[in-house]
């Protein structure tokens, strides 16, 4: 395995990557507040027993992330000063309990930790320094599963009644990633190749592999329970064209 | 892991664990983009869903 060390990054890469574990450890520091709560909500629901554990489990797995994160963002040089963090129900108002708990489970496994496998399992592959190297096995490792209990819940429930609804909601779900910049233009930094070798990976590929994990697991994933993916495939055509020109930029 | 496998492993893999067999039996990992369910509104506006909801933040 290559080893890669941070004297290789400019300054300016180097505070990339900073930055990017300080989100991380932000998002797991949620994530571990959420599951928490989904824990007891699912448990009040009738969701499988299993299910329920695994949820409280995925709870202090995230924990444990947003530590390994925290660590990471201070060796690249981050000044981490942790503030207070909340992890408010996401559900639109109008569902009832069961959908509402559906509903966030759906948006932060069946998407969140899908897409997040996806950028872990591509981070995994790619020649990192051995303590990062462990470090994303066992994120990869614990989001596998944080996914399954996801999917696994949307099974269940697409047993117990319709999952239709769910369709037309999904793009709400979506949104987040392009208020985080996702479709949006980046500066030529954020593409360097580099900061792969630093679990970080560059602008343009995240979007890439983004797109296809919607394409070839969460899609076909909700279809496969009944949860209808034409509205957020249409979402995603929107995202991914380019804006219309104005008549002036037509005319050059 | 490509991600066509990762189909396989997390949604296949969760309907097992959700007492559903048969998930993806039709092989959609090959990246098939259309089904009985599919094209439906399932309920959205033309801006996609309803008002309200949200997401979660990922890496």
């Amino acid at each position: 395995m290559k080893r890669t060390g941070q004297s290789e990054l400019s300054q300016s890469l180097r505070q990339i990557v900073a930055e990017a574990w300080t989100f991380r450890f932000n998002v797991e520091r949620e994530a571990a507040i959420r599951f928490e709560r989904l824990a007891k909500r699912l448990d009040g629901v009738g969701a499988l027993p299993a299910v329920v554990e695994m949820t409280v489990r995925a709870s202090h797995d995230e924990g444990r992330h947003a530590r390994h994160c925290a660590d990471l963002a201070r060796r690249y040089g981050a000044a981490l000063i942790p503030d207070e963090i909340s992890a408010p129900e996401i559900a639109p108002p109008g569902l009832g309990d069961r959908e509402r708990v559906l509903y966030e489970v759906v948006a932060a496994c069946c998407i969140t930790e899908t897409e997040s496998t996806s950028v872990l399992t591509t981070l995994f592959n790619e020649p990192t320094d051995s303590r990062l190297h462990l470090i994303l096995r066992q994120l990869l490792r614990d989001e596998v599963r944080h996914s399954r209990l996801g999917w696994a819940h949307l099974a269940h429930e697409s047993t117990r009644g319709d999952v239709q609804y769910l369709g037309g909601l999904i793009p709400n779900m979506l949104e987040v990633y392009a208020d985080d910049g996702l479709f949006g233009a980046a500066p030529t930094e954020l593409d360097a190749p580099e900061l792969l070798n630093h679990g970080v990976l560059p602008h343009s590929m995240k979007r890439s592999i983004f797109t296809m994990t919607l394409l070839e697991v969460v899609f076909p994933g909700l279809e496969s329970f009944g949860v209808p993916s034409g509205p957020a495939r249409e979402w995603l055509v929107r995202k991914s064209s380019p804006p219309p020109q104005s008549p002036a930029q037509q005319a050059l | 892991m490509q991600i066509r496998k990762l189909f396989r492993v997390l949604v296949a893999g969760g309907a097992i664990l959700g007492g559903v067999v048969g998930c993806g039996g039709s092989d959609n990992s090959q990246g098939q983009t259309s089904s009985p369910t599919t094209g439906g509104d399932g309920g959205t506006n033309p801006d996609g869903g309803m008002p309200g909801g949200g997401g979660t933040h990922g890496w």
